[in-house]
């Protein structure tokens, strides 16, 4: 498994979460909200400029700030 | 991170709520999951609405009577686990371990039970006495999810009743349910985490159980709490933390990784749960929800939709609702009218001139206020304005506002009241108070109202409309600037980013929207209404006594007035802008009072005489544009931030600004005009 940031990432791309660099808070924040370490997400659109739409888990989707995007490292 | 400031930013001092003897029920969930419907289901008209102690945060708690017995009914703040990062989560687990429920309901959404189990099996870590109502079961079906309840009541040790709450479905049976478990001893769960998080987890019960009063069956929970940092949940449980906090603050760089191995053990288990007793159509077909989104959503039709929407909202708001206020604002003039006739003398005056319009300026809001959140409420309970808030975040987070900050701004056109109240729905405490700072700046249409008379006065029809346009864009310009101001300078504090769910599309419940609606009414009228009514008798009274010719009032205009001569501000235009602060309409009746007494002819001439030149003009009306905000705006100002501190900051700061702008157009706009 390779591992890039998320904001590698590009519309259609799906992988598993594979670390936070955030920090605490930022990784509590993201487990709570269901984006948990292993999760698989696929990028519905991409940010930067403006936040990325991700579905989680093909179930539901959350909006991510590109400051956000940035910390979370992702497996494909 | 140090645990210690972590502890201090989000210590809330949340009391014991609970002031009867009724066995409370306490609803709690992740947010959008219906948990305030089932609360109104439950509670029906016997509700209150408040604040969490200490904070903004909203409370409600209402009785649920059944079968001869009363129950206390708490819903708590919308969170998605226990910890300690947000104030809502603080109160959750704060009430929790304090208040001890009588029974907890999680409301979990069906559709999706893997991330809605977290808080389930953080409850039960807990040993609380908790059920489980598997909300929107409806949706559920419809996305073929088949979810076996036995399996998963057996697994998890508690009830779970499949609801819809939006229908009543399944409440009868939910309400037996809790009767039959209230105040039910819970055996705590006992999740396997990985050897080394549960060697670290001896290792801090022992030195737990030297300083908490807690039972043995507490101590495991705690110390996952106190292993992930979350140290307000021990102080909730009043620990001695002094030397725990040191000793955790020593495994600081272990810290992210217990975090995922934590949650990892605990969604490990939730996968087990979900593989034994959930069944989903791998290929499940595309909900309205999805279809929906790929037009709101779409590259080049979601911003046109969403202007369309904020367009609706103001239309709503202001537009549907003006015919309204212009009833009660008759109907007030009317017993005005009456009673000054009848009653005779000062207390003729006094209800007459000071407290019938005092309420007027209250009730005037009303239809305004009620319609706003109604709207706002469908546009929630539906699912758009977490949709709003992505599509305006792009901009918004460029000047350091969240993105539903836009939907304020917008509101702000026709009055700064109901935009400071629309604030509630951003979570963010610092991205919302830098919202509520800077929103005065955008033109009410009160203000828009002054710029057209003024702007008819000293310009032609083409050339005022452009002055009114310079006027609205140079307010938004400056609300802009502003914030990025302050979020570079005293609110520096850096958000954690924007991160928010977009739940499914869903038809908004009338009940839930329309008591959302008269909750945020009613607030009004109790917390700003009464600010207003005073402050506006106090204004009247300073206005008429003692005459309306030499009222003190018109004394406090020449006394202040030093501060407007370098702007060229005669006494007259001074108590202009004094009067003002009740309400900047007044500001053309006053005006009127003072210049002329008779036709427009002559207001115009008199108006014309008062300003040295055309720069002094733009001048004035950039200092209405941004001076201090009416009386209401500060009273909704204070309400909304919980003090006085950011009341009389706005106050101040945009009088400062207001005055060094004036200055520059009076003084520095004929030499820029000579060079262009």
């Amino acid at each position: 498994m390779d591992y890039v940031n998320m904001s590698k990432l590009h519309q259609g791309n799906t992988g598993k979460i594979a670390g936070y660099l955030g920090g605490t808070l930022f990784t509590k924040k993201l487990i709570g909200m269901g984006l948990y370490h292993g999760a698989v997400l696929k990028i519905i659109k991409e940010g930067c400029p403006g936040p990325w739409l991700i579905e989680v888990e093909n179930n539901f989707k959350v909006a991510i700030g590109c400051s956000m995007v940035s910390k979370i490292v992702i497996g494909i | 991170m140090n645990m210690k400031k972590h502890s201090q930013n989000n210590s809330t001092d949340i009391k014991k709520t609970t002031k009867n003897n009724l066995p409370t029920i306490a609803i709690i969930g992740n947010p959008n999951v219906g948990k305030t419907t089932l609360f109104n289901v439950l509670t029906g008209s016997q509700r209150h609405v408040g604040n969490w102690p200490g904070v903004t945060v909203e409370k409600k708690w209402g009785m649920l009577k059944h079968s001869k017995k009363k129950y206390q009914v708490v819903d708590l703040p919308g969170v998605y686990n226990l910890s300690s990062i947000s104030p809502e989560e603080v109160i959750a687990h704060t009430y929790l371990i304090r208040d001890k429920p009588a029974i907890v309901i999680d409301v979990v959404d069906s559709t999706n039970l893997e991330r809605n189990l977290y808080l389930a099996l953080e409850l039960r870590e807990m040993g609380i006495n908790t059920i489980i109502a598997l909300n929107m079961i409806d949706v559920a079906n419809d996305k073929r999810i088949e979810i076996n309840i036995k399996k998963l009541e057996e697994r998890l040790g508690i009830p779970l009743i499949p609801i819809v709450a939006k229908t009543g479905r399944n409440i009868s049976q939910l309400i037996n349910v809790i009767e039959e478990n209230i105040n039910k001893k819970q055996i705590p769960l006992r999740i396997k985490y990985p050897k080394i998080i549960e060697s670290k987890l001896e290792m801090v019960g022992k030195k737990l159980a030297k300083r908490c009063a807690a039972s043995k069956k507490d101590l495991r929970w705690l110390s996952v709490y106190l292993l992930l940092g979350d140290t307000p949940v021990l102080k909730a449980m009043e620990c001695d933390l002094n030397k725990l906090v040191s000793y955790v603050d020593n495994e600081n760089n272990k810290e992210v990784n217990y975090i995922i191995k934590v949650s990892d053990a605990r969604y490990g288990f939730i996968r087990s749960l979900i593989i034994e007793s959930v069944k989903r159509d791998i290929k499940t077909r595309k909900m309205f929800s999805d279809i929906l989104d790929k037009i709101v959503l779409n590259k080049w039709l979601s911003i046109p939709i969403f202007l369309i929407v904020m367009y609706l909202v103001y239309f709503f708001a202001f537009d549907l609702s003006a015919p309204l206020g212009d009833l009660i604002s008759s109907a007030m003039d009317y017993v005005s009218m009456i009673t000054l006739q009848y009653l005779p003398g000062l207390l003729g005056l006094l209800f007459a001139q000071g407290i019938f319009p005092g309420v007027g300026n209250v009730l005037v809001f009303i239809p305004t206020i009620y319609i706003l959140f109604l709207v706002l409420g469908i546009l929630e309970d539906f699912g758009y304005m977490s949709r709003a808030a992505f599509i305006a975040d792009r901009l918004m987070s460029k000047i350091g506002l969240h993105g539903k900050a836009f939907i304020s701004f917008i509101l702000g056109f026709g009055c700064n009241v109901p935009a400071i109240m629309s604030t509630r729905s951003i979570g963010d405490k610092n991205e919302r108070l830098l919202t509520i700072l800077v929103n005065p700046l955008i033109p009410c249409s009160a203000r828009i109202l002054i710029f057209i008379f003024i702007a008819s006065i000293f310009f032609s029809g083409q050339m005022a409309g452009i002055v009114i346009l310079s006027l609205v864009l140079t307010g938004v310009g400056l609300a802009m600037g502003m914030s990025y101001l302050f979020s570079k300078t005293i609110l520096k504090k850096k958000s954690m980013g924007f991160i928010i769910e977009l739940p499914m599309y869903q038809t908004p419940s009338l009940k839930t929207v329309t008591l959302y609606a008269w909750d945020k009414t009613k607030r009004f009228i109790v917390k700003a209404g009464t600010i207003i009514l005073l402050s506006s008798i106090v204004i009247w009274g300073l206005m008429v006594y003692p005459s309306e010719q030499n009222s003190f009032l018109m004394m406090l205009g020449k006394l202040i007035q030093p501060i407007f001569a370098p702007l060229g501000f005669d006494w007259k235009l001074s108590v202009a802008l004094l009067t003002g602060f009740a309400a900047k309409e007044i500001v053309i009746s006053t005006l009127g009072v003072l210049f002329a007494s008779g036709s427009q002819m002559a207001i115009s001439t008199a108006l014309k005489s008062a300003f040295p030149s055309i720069f002094h003009v733009y001048g004035f009306l950039v200092f209405t544009l941004v001076y201090t905000p009416c009386l209401a705006t500060v009273a909704i100002i204070k309400q909304e931030t919980g003090k006085w501190k950011w009341a009389l900051f706005t106050i101040a700061y945009s009088f400062v600004l207001a005055w060094i702008l004036a200055y520059l157009v009076i003084y520095l706009g004929p030499v820029v005009v000579k060079l262009i």
